[in-house]
């Protein structure tokens, strides 16, 4: 199997963190969102806003 | 929402009707980020050339530069968001800054992540002590700190308080890692890849690319905070229906 060259492998590390990192962020902001809403309407069924 | 109600809370400082215009405009933000960020991403990772120097190395710049922007900004948010509870008492505001918190932290970590990529391979080290590094790495751990916080004090307000007060104390790191390579010129990491003044900015070939990228990262944030914000101003509803249902 061929090595990486420590530049692209230094490239696709960086790339990887600051895909990866913001996207999990993103799925837990996302998820948390839709448990906290549905929470409040079952407890406000009636509330449009919610 | 009644009449006193509105008046006390004037703007988006109003819990209802943050919710309901932030409702309209996060769509957008969602989609016009997705289009910043993946066109300088792809543009900077695939089209742009190898600098003669650094070699591909260089395609880092495109994460290292706005992560680490935004890391810094994010903390400046929390900071005038804090100033404005300590003044006004608004909770969207102490809200916003800490659903601004791990949106912060994450940008940071990744700040430190992929500049100790880029330093392994042109400094020849993951991690130096100096100035702008060890500054970042604070930084860090003040945002551990203010998420901890807000996650340990069970009295909201008593924990916007502590939580405003650490940020006050952090933004002398956020601004020491903004300016520490001006203060310190020994450091060995480089000065400032942009300024107002074009005659010291990078190479054209980078500079667009990379404008787009922290367009990207900045819009990213943006719109997560606001999401992010409006679960926070949800969550102290259930809290104060549940207090309510108990009495």
């Amino acid at each position: 199997m061929t090595e990486l060259e420590p530049h692209w492998a230094a490239v696709f590390f960086a790339y990887g963190t600051a895909i990866l990192l913001p996207a999990i962020l993103t799925a837990v902001s996302l998820q948390q969102s839709r448990l906290v809403r549905q929470h409040l309407l079952r407890l406000e069924p009636d509330r449009i806003d919610s | 929402m009644n009449v006193k109600s509105a008046a006390k809370h004037p703007g988006l400082a109003n819990p209802n009707r943050f919710v309901r215009l932030t409702g309209i405009a996060l769509p957008y933000l969602w989609a016009v980020s997705a289009i910043l960020l993946s066109t300088g991403l792809v543009w900077g990772f695939a089209f742009t050339p190898a600098d003669f120097r650094q070699g591909e190395t260089v395609k880092i710049i495109f994460v290292h530069v706005p992560s680490a922007l935004v890391a810094i900004n994010v903390w400046l948010m929390m900071l005038a968001a804090s100033l404005f509870w300590f003044i006004r008492r608004h909770h969207v505001s102490i809200l916003a800054a800490k659903a601004a918190a791990p949106v912060g932290a994450v940008m940071t970590l990744v700040g430190i992540l992929t500049g100790a990529a880029w330093g392994q391979v042109t400094w020849g080290t993951w991690w130096a002590w100096e100035p702008r590094l060890t500054s970042f790495l604070i930084l860090l751990l003040c945002y551990a700190g203010y998420i901890l916080l807000w996650r340990t004090l069970e009295n909201s307000d008593l924990a916007g308080d502590v939580t405003a007060s650490l940020c006050l104390f952090g933004s002398v790191f956020a601004l020491l890692s903004r300016y520490a390579v001006i203060f310190w010129s020994r450091g060995l990491h480089q000065d400032a890849s942009l300024s107002l003044d074009r005659q010291t900015n990078i190479h054209d070939a980078y500079y667009v690319p990379l404008l787009f990228c922290i367009a990207g990262f900045m819009l990213l944030s943006v719109t997560l905070i606001l999401y992010r914000t409006r679960t926070e101003i949800r969550h102290r509803r259930i809290e104060a229906l549940q207090r309510t249902g108990q009495r």
